[in-house]
């Protein structure tokens, strides 16, 4: 029952949602609707769950000292000063724009860490560029050629230097890079179809519990 | 003599990172406070895009779904601003929605931004008249799939939390077939690629995108499909678009930092080659 239940659920879905996807009949369509409707409320409540389990883990490993665990302090600190300032924004105006403590938080805490964090990237590009990209054989020969164009191409300084940087670097995007895309794309999507199919029609259950 | 050419190119090869580290933010820090103009050349897709804004009617709906963090805010929030300003000037009512958390207050502050800047010159924008922010709604794919059903029933209230059936502008508005255009502001998944395949076609939803530079690769073959009507890829896409609005902004002025750390890391890839290939000629390796 406990693998049944859960299969014939996802069938069920699984059927209906790739129906309305084809049909236009409004029998089909209300009951997908339904679970659309359904869907949207789970997923709401798997934010509480996500949330809560954060919680307990961090909790967890915290009582019993783990390594890291002065993280997991800051973590639900963070997270419960953030909540609650959020939660009273919304008590008291309705929500939670406008000069508060939540988007105090959100843009002067939370704004710059997470421009930090993107910004960074531009430190381990230019190194790791230093250091991975050598021209050993044809082939990583092609590609650092490609990277060279591109990253000139697209800059208005490559376009200082000659017209021929954006050309071909609009070239290596429209027709190599698209060409790969559209290869990859085609071959994800007949994966994807082909793993749908497999669920719903229940050879595939690694879903439920790894069978 | 040779061994002493080794040993230099040796360490140069082998050169500290925190060196590198440390030239790349010289250069971001000069290049923020000295800004050259730099020739910003269109691309098509930047033109697409432009064009399309263009030919939008006075009172016609665009839903922009603003998909994004704040950690992209260097490359999306400039475009977001320019297109949302365009658009109020242009009359053209606005819907906001977001799948990611911080898309909706993102997206507040655009509108409250614009409408102060365009209120000093004359122009009033009302919420709930002109623009509607919806805010953040988890679900993904099933939030897109249920918009184009139902807008009331997927988001029964906006993100001040008044109900949206007491909104003028949505009053207007029951599914996909109200909404003249879409933009969509990418960042990941859900994103761009999942508007396509839940709403575009489905539905036949016109759609346009600003997406992070490293997501725009993904888009051409998209683009060239007719799927995407055009594109701003990255921070050189909004420049583009500033420069077509000739109003330049932040986009237009990073280009400067954008262009030299650009530059710096192709010196950086030629240099290492270079000295890759001479240690190798004076071992004797082929």
């Amino acid at each position: 029952m406990k693998r049944k239940i859960p299969f014939f659920i996802t069938t069920f879905v699984g059927v209906f949602m790739t129906a309305k996807f084809f049909l236009k009949d409004p029998s089909v369509k209300a009951v997908a609707d339904e679970i659309e409707q359904w869907a949207l409320i789970i997923v709401g409540f798997a934010i509480v769950l996500g949330v809560a389990n954060i919680f307990r883990l961090s909790l967890l490993a915290i009582v019993r000292r783990k390594p890291d665990w002065q993280y997991k302090v800051i973590l639900l600190l963070s997270f419960l000063v953030t909540s609650i300032a959020g939660f009273t924004a919304f008590a008291i105006k309705g929500d939670v724009f406008g000069n508060n403590v939540f988007t105090f938080i959100f843009y002067n805490a939370y704004f710059p860490l997470g421009a930090t964090m993107y910004g960074l990237l531009s430190f381990y590009i230019a190194s790791a560029a230093f250091r991975a990209f050598r021209a050993k054989n044809i082939e990583s020969g092609l590609m650092l050629s490609a990277a060279i164009l591109v990253m000139l191409g697209r800059v208005p300084i490559g376009m200082a230097l000659s017209d021929i940087f954006p050309k071909l670097a609009n070239w290596i995007m429209i027709v190599p890079n698209s060409a790969g895309q559209r290869g990859i794309i085609m071959g994800a999507t007949i994966g994807v179809v082909a793993v749908g199919l497999k669920i719903i029609l229940g050879i595939e259950r690694s879903y439920l519990r790894g069978e | 003599m040779a061994q002493t050419q080794e040993k230099f190119l040796q360490k140069i090869l082998t050169l500290d990172r925190r060196w590198i580290f440390l030239m790349v933010l010289v250069i971001a820090l000069v290049f923020y406070k000295i800004t050259i103009p730099m020739p910003v050349k269109v691309t098509r897709q930047t033109q697409s895009f432009y064009d399309a804004i263009e030919g939008l009617k006075a009172g016609e709906i665009v839903h922009i779904t603003a998909d994004y963090t704040l950690d992209v805010i260097p490359e999306l929030y400039p475009m977001h601003k320019a297109l949302v300003r365009r658009l109020m000037e242009k009359d053209v009512k606005i819907i906001v929605s977001s799948l990611w958390v911080d898309g909706g207050i993102l997206a507040d502050r655009v509108f409250n931004e614009t409408a102060a800047e365009l209120k000093k010159e004359g122009i009033i924008k009302t919420y709930g008249v002109d623009y509607v922010n919806l805010g953040y709604k988890s679900g993904g794919d099933v939030v897109m799939t249920h918009l184009g059903t139902s807008f009331a029933e997927t988001y029964p209230a906006d993100a001040r939390g008044t109900p949206v059936l007491q909104i003028p502008l949505m009053k207007r508005v029951e599914n996909f077939k109200d909404i003249a255009l879409m933009v969509n502001f990418s960042v990941g998944n859900p994103g761009i690629r999942q508007w396509l395949q839940q709403v575009q076609r489905r539905y036949n939803v016109k759609m346009l995108c600003g997406a992070t530079g490293i997501m725009s690769p993904d888009l051409y073959s998209f683009y060239q499909s007719g799927q995407i009507k055009g594109f701003l890829a990255g921070l050189v896409g909004a420049a583009e678009y500033e420069k077509l609005l000739e109003r330049p902004g932040k986009a237009t002025t990073g280009m400067t930092v954008q262009s030299f750390e650009h530059l710096f890391v192709v010196l950086l890839i030629i240099v290492a080659n270079v000295a890759f290939f001479l240690k190798k000629i004076y071992r004797g390796e082929r």
